[in-house]
């Protein structure tokens, strides 16, 4: 069954604001989210041609989302690395370590944490998703989500102690 | 003070109140959508780039497909083919193999195998071809980004350099390339050019300043995309792909070998591959040959080989010879082979003949015993003690431990950790085939931290076994010195669902890797699990 690209552009108006917040609070840089939040409606077109993204757009698309940022982000966050390395920056990427005197205290040690555990903050704390809807966008068991939340907090308080002192 | 969980949602509202998308983001989606469209049809059309009769030229060629550009609108919904998938069964092989594996084929839209790793987000590769137009003698390849830019990112060793239309662009020597930044679109751009050296190894010498300078000079926008308007002579796009390129979905693998397990060929067909075989072509030992009808590359190694090793076939893991071409459907078709001769690998791929799908699938139930080389090699593991993943009879039930052992292949990938308590961040993810021929599916996120050459790591893991039922856990390992192939480790099981809710149990990993490419291993092996419900 073939859907049409009319139904598909409505789609992509009501999720593109709250794909591109979930991915700049996930990853922590705008032009990366732009980036994904694009492949992301590339991907999934064809798929919603053929009738494969069925009921729940807002999951599906949040899912391929956190695929792209957990693939994506990993490779591109090497890439930065090495264009680092090669040209001695990183070719414009506009991050929010750069941008930290526009967040509080708590956002810059949200910034220190491995992406992985940041993901889970957002969105268990930000999406207001379960552990298990969480599990299922992140792939990852309940238990790695329980234990990665906790993980998660308990670095962030280290962090906001060590921030504390340091003012 | 509120708590933290508190502040966290306040603080996350707070902050995407303020997050709008820029007015670009618009465009750039549409840009992605038809570029994504054009790969799906296999990889940017030749008539789009290349006029007249060139254009007629390489669409045959190491570029997917052969479409009528024409038909590739974005927004068409044209260009979008639904259909059985193309079952390929080759009518010959060498004398003396015999069928070690027929898998895969029922898993439409699932990708499989491994993305490339680019500093780009395009890479458009344009080839020169020796005389008898066999094996590339010089390679240029355009890339570009979308990505912000003050126009200043040059490396500090980069000097000016004017373009033949009196711009201004930067020359990297180390790199063999010219950058030059369009700061008013968002846009980076390189052209970076070779002469292709003898092997994949050898020496690299830059191709003259002028030709690459000129080149650049000629990128131009076109119908959504980028090209080189005149590109050097004698240069013809050889294929273009995205730095996010997949594997390809629904991978479709029959494998043939010797009983003795030193001469085989594993074939795998996937759709929608974002790697397209020119990827591949790097060096002047690469063949360009004819197979099918199609431009097929011929090579000693491809950017990012299948990985549809299973139990039977892992000798082929060190294959030497190397096919791959595009199927005028769009599906890339791969031969992978260690010990045939060339001649002897084209004739497979010559023989190859499309069938339909109870053809192929009756070639998935041929019974063990008619299959010598797939049996059993583990010897750790009584196979008749296996349950049948996915078949809820064979729930486990008592304190009997269950072993469970076979092989299995995949990928970790490994970044430098910022400012965590990790010094690298791994992401594995591993197909485990089981003696009985189920897959499981195994994803480890491993916290490691380097002190000198020794590496240390705690992670935790899950197997999803095809009925929806996991397994997941811990594992540690310490002391490993760098660099490493790999060193045996544990898994501690401390949890399960489905079928396995509150099992115990450990897996023993012999845990063999290999460097694929920067930040990325292949990693590969035997195991053996005992679980206890």
């Amino acid at each position: 069954m073939m859907r049409s690209d009319e139904r598909f552009d409505e789609i992509y108006s009501a999720h593109r604001d709250d794909l591109y917040r979930l991915a700049v609070l996930i990853c922590g840089d705008r032009a990366r989210s732009e980036d994904a939040v694009a492949d992301v409606f590339a991907r999934v077109l064809p798929r919603w041609r053929r009738g494969t993204v069925l009921d729940h757009p807002r999951s599906y698309l949040r899912r391929a989302l956190v695929n792209e940022l957990t693939g994506g982000f990993r490779r591109r966050a090497l890439e930065r690395r090495v264009a680092a390395r090669q040209w001695g920056d990183d070719r414009g990427g506009s991050t929010m370590e750069a941008q930290v005197d526009e967040h509080d205290v708590l956002q810059a040690a949200l910034l220190r944490l491995p992406m992985a555990q940041r993901a889970v903050l957002v969105l268990r704390f930000y999406a207001d998703l379960g552990e298990a809807e969480t599990a299922r966008l992140l792939k990852v068991s309940p238990g790695t989500v329980k234990s990665r939340t906790a993980r998660a907090l308990a670095r962030l308080r280290v962090l906001l102690d060590e921030e504390t002192i340091d003012a | 003070m509120p708590d933290l969980t508190t502040r966290l949602r306040e603080d996350f509202e707070e902050t995407a109140r303020h997050l709008t998308p820029p007015d670009h983001l618009d465009d750039l989606v549409r840009r992605r959508r038809r570029q994504h469209l054009r790969r799906r049809r296999g990889g940017v059309s030749g008539g789009l780039v290349v006029a007249g009769v060139a254009a007629a030229l390489v669409a045959t060629r190491l570029l997917p497909g052969g479409d009528d550009p024409s038909s590739v609108v974005a927004g068409s919904s044209e260009d979008v083919v639904d259909g059985a998938p193309l079952f390929l069964v080759p009518d010959a092989v060498p004398s003396g193999f015999e069928l070690l594996e027929a898998s895969g084929g029922d898993l439409p839209g699932i990708t499989v195998g491994m993305a490339t790793i680019s500093d780009w987000q395009n890479t458009q590769r344009w080839v020169r071809y020796d005389e008898a137009r066999e094996h590339p003698t010089d390679i240029l390849d355009l890339r570009w980004s979308h990505v912000r830019t003050d126009g200043s990112l040059a490396p500090d060793h980069s000097r000016p350099v004017t373009l033949p239309d009196d711009s201004v662009a930067q020359h990297n020597p180390d790199d063999y390339e010219v950058y030059k930044a369009f700061p008013d679109q968002s846009l980076q751009v390189s052209v970076r050019g070779i002469v292709a050296p003898a092997t994949p190894d050898g020496p690299t010498d830059p191709l003259p300043l002028e030709l690459m300078t000129a080149a650049m000079a000629s990128f131009e926008e076109r119908d959504g995309s980028y090209t080189l308007a005149s590109p050097p002579e004698g240069f013809e796009l050889a294929g273009q792909w995205t730095r996010g390129g997949d594997g390809g979905t629904n991978g479709r693998v029959l494998a043939y070998g010797d009983p003795a397990a030193e001469r085989g060929f594993q074939m795998q067909v996937v759709d929608d591959s974002g790697i397209p075989p020119a990827a591949s072509l790097d060096s002047a030992d690469d063949r360009v040959v004819t197979v099918r009808g199609n431009e097929a590359l011929l090579s000693q190694g491809l950017l990012a080989p299948p990985s549809f090793f299973g139990e039977g076939t892992l000798f082929l893991a060190s294959a030497d010879r190397y096919l791959q071409w595009i199927e005028p459907g769009g599906e890339r078709v791969t031969i992978t082979a260690r010990g045939l001769s060339d001649d002897e690998v084209l004739a497979v791929a010559e023989s190859l003949e499309p069938v339909d799908a109870p053809t192929w699938f009756a070639l998935q139930d041929t019974p063990e015993s008619e299959s010598p080389a797939t049996t059993d090699t583990t010897e750790t593991t009584d196979t008749t003690d296996t349950p049948q993943a996915g078949d809820a009879s064979a729930a486990p039930a008592g304190t009997e431990p269950l072993l469970f052992a076979g092989t299995y292949e995949g990928s970790d990938r490994y970044t430098l950790s910022s400012e965590g308590p990790c010094d690298l961040d791994h992401d594995d993810e591993a197909t485990f085939t089981l003696t009985d021929g189920s897959t499981w599916q195994f994803q480890h996120d491993q916290c490691a931290q380097v002190v000198g050459n020794i590496w240390s790591a705690t992670g935790t893991f899950t197997f999803t076994l095809p009925d929806g039922a996991t397994l997941s856990g811990t594992n540690v390992q310490d002391g490993v010195p760098l660099p490493t192939t790999g060193a045996p480790f544990d898994l501690d099981i401390t949890d399960g669902s489905g079928r396995f809710a509150g099992a115990t149990g450990s897996c023993t990993l012999d845990n063999h890797l290999e460097e694929t490419t920067l930040g990325q291993q292949r990693l590969y092996g035997t195991f053996t699990c005992d679980v206890t419900t």
